[in-house]
């Protein structure tokens, strides 16, 4: 079997950029993580790539020249980076490529997703009616969730207020000005129990990672940061997932769960082993179920460990340490590769004054509709 | 107009009937009821006509249209709760909520009812909702 190796990394800022596509983002990321490899682009042998709102991924290949690359578009919701992130790992660890490109970019729309009911086989009338919302779904999910593990709204905003510290820190964050927990709880009611500062918005960004070989990060001098493992899994029965007109009584697991599992079975190691993570916070409260969802703390667990503050940097395990979603905004091509990003500068101690320190193993969860998520492991080398 | 026809019955009473699927085989209640290839598999079921308040939220701002059909000018707008409502073992059933969402509690009883909201040309749709039991029935 072969190792794999993030031998590159490169971002464009997230945020709102007038003027620029959201191929001109891909394509900017795309050049600085080549540069940040030291491989040329005639040495890139496939690529993964994909974009929701800014038309199909591999559009960056005029731009970056037409070598004949085998090159793949990949759709799978707010999980499409971290699904190209995956389908690079297999194709390396599988021996058939040396060096791999997975590019994400995108550029929506203000305000918030209106989904097609067509595109999720859902009838008209669920859209129509005004049930066909991202928005309602974490918060009906996090409503029953705070009930059943008496989590506080006071918890939610903290999350949200940690996401401003740490994305003030943070060069390719959107939102870089500190907001206090206080400020986040008044901000507009959007959908009860969550507020606006609560919630990510669809934004504008791109990045790039080359992945290699064991042999050819050797080669090149680039074996900084392995990727350990990778691994996604769709909605099992009686999870509770977005765009349900209809749910079972019965409460089952979840993709997350059923991700993580995969992932710390496969790298051998457990949640108490992670020393930063980066999990999907489309809003305050998925940051929440997702602690527990992907095994680093018990549901309910999540209230006193936000107290404590130890999911700020400096505490027991920091979480979104660029400010996540809630800070840097969705755009749903880029947003699971920018959690590798961080994870890479993270490993690499050039997180400045965000560095998490001694971080040797760095986790990463995306999760998208209609009910998937993709979780990678990166290790120091 | 009612805003499909195959989802509820019941609309000209006030109290509504919601329609479900229930699989031959597994005894699965789904809804809507499934339609193409599977549609025989599930057998067309009512649900019992009140359940329990599993959860909720408000939309407190205007959902985009498409695919909303309903008034969603920022003057005009008028928010709504949505919930899921648990109907015993059977299953748990998204709807709207109708009246004041402040008073809203988990576990409250609901009834279905019916609900008709206008669109901005002018049509009145019509759809099932939930409504808490004391609201409905005084």
């Amino acid at each position: 079997m072969n190792d794999v190796y993030v031998i590159g990394a490169g971002i464009h800022p997230f945020g709102r950029h007038e003027g620029k596509t959201g191929l001109d983002m891909g394509v900017d990321a795309t050049k600085l993580a080549m540069e940040d490899s030291g491989i040329a682009w005639e040495d890139v042998q496939a690529a993964f790539g994909g974009s929701s709102a800014s038309g199909n991924a591999d559009a960056v290949l005029p731009r970056m020249g037409l070598t004949g690359i085998q090159f793949i578009n990949v759709v799978n919701g707010c999980a499409t980076g971290g699904s190209s992130v995956l389908s690079a790992y297999w194709a390396i660890k599988a021996g058939e490529f040396d060096t791999v490109l997975a590019v994400g970019f995108d550029k929506h729309p203000r305000g918030s997703f209106n989904p097609d009911p067509d595109k999720y086989s859902m009838p008209q009338w669920y859209g129509e009616t005004g049930m066909m919302l991202t928005t309602q779904f974490f918060a009906l999910k996090i409503q029953r969730y705070m009930h059943d593990y008496g989590i506080s709204a006071k918890s939610l905003a903290d999350v949200a207020a940690k996401a401003f510290q740490n994305g003030s820190n943070t060069p390719h964050a959107w939102r870089r000005t500190p907001m206090d927990a206080d400020t986040v709880l008044e901000s507009r009611m959007i959908s009860d129990p969550l507020t606006q500062y609560m919630f990510c918005s669809p934004s504008e960004g791109g990045v790039a990672l080359i992945l290699a070989s064991e042999k050819k990060a050797r080669e090149m001098g680039r074996t900084q940061v392995k990727l350990r493992t990778a691994a996604l899994r769709t909605r099992p029965e009686n999870s509770f997932e977005v765009f349900s007109p209809s749910l079972s009584v019965e409460r089952g697991e979840t993709p997350t769960i059923l991700a993580a599992r995969a992932a710390f079975e496969k790298a051998g190691v457990g949640p108490e082993d992670i020393d930063v993570a980066q999990i999907q916070d489309t809003e305050s409260g998925a940051e929440i179920m997702h602690m527990a969802e992907n095994g680093f703390c018990r549901d309910g667990d999540q209230e006193h460990w936000i107290a404590e503050g130890r999911t700020m940097i400096g505490g027991q395990l920091p979480i979104n340490t660029d400010g996540g979603c809630i800070a840097c905004g969705e755009p749903i091509g880029a947003s699971g590769l920018r959690q590798v990003y961080e994870n890479v500068l993270q490993l690499r101690g050039q997180a400045e004054n965000r560095q998490v320190e001694e971080a040797r193993l760095a986790y990463s969860q995306v999760y998208g509709a209609p009910g998937l998520s993709a979780v990678t492991i990166l290790e120091k080398g | 107009m009612q805003i499909a026809d195959d989802i509820f019955v019941g609309a000209d009473g006030g109290k509504v009937r919601i329609i479900a699927g229930k699989h031959r085989q597994t005894g699965k209640v789904v809804f809507p009821r499934p339609q193409g290839g599977e549609k025989e598999d599930y057998q067309r079921i009512e649900l019992p006509p009140s359940g329990t308040l599993w959860t909720y939220t408000v939309q407190r701002i205007p959902p985009k249209s498409p695919p909303f059909v309903g008034i969603n000018s920022a003057e005009d707008y008028q928010p709504y709760a949505v919930g899921y409502v648990q109907f015993g073992n059977q299953v748990m059933i998204e709807g709207r909520i109708t009246g004041d969402p402040d008073i809203l509690e988990i576990g409250m009883q609901m009834d279905c009812v019916s609900l008709s909201f206008p669109t901005p040309e002018g049509a009145e749709m019509t759809t099932y909702a939930f409504a808490p039991v004391h609201e409905s029935r005084s």
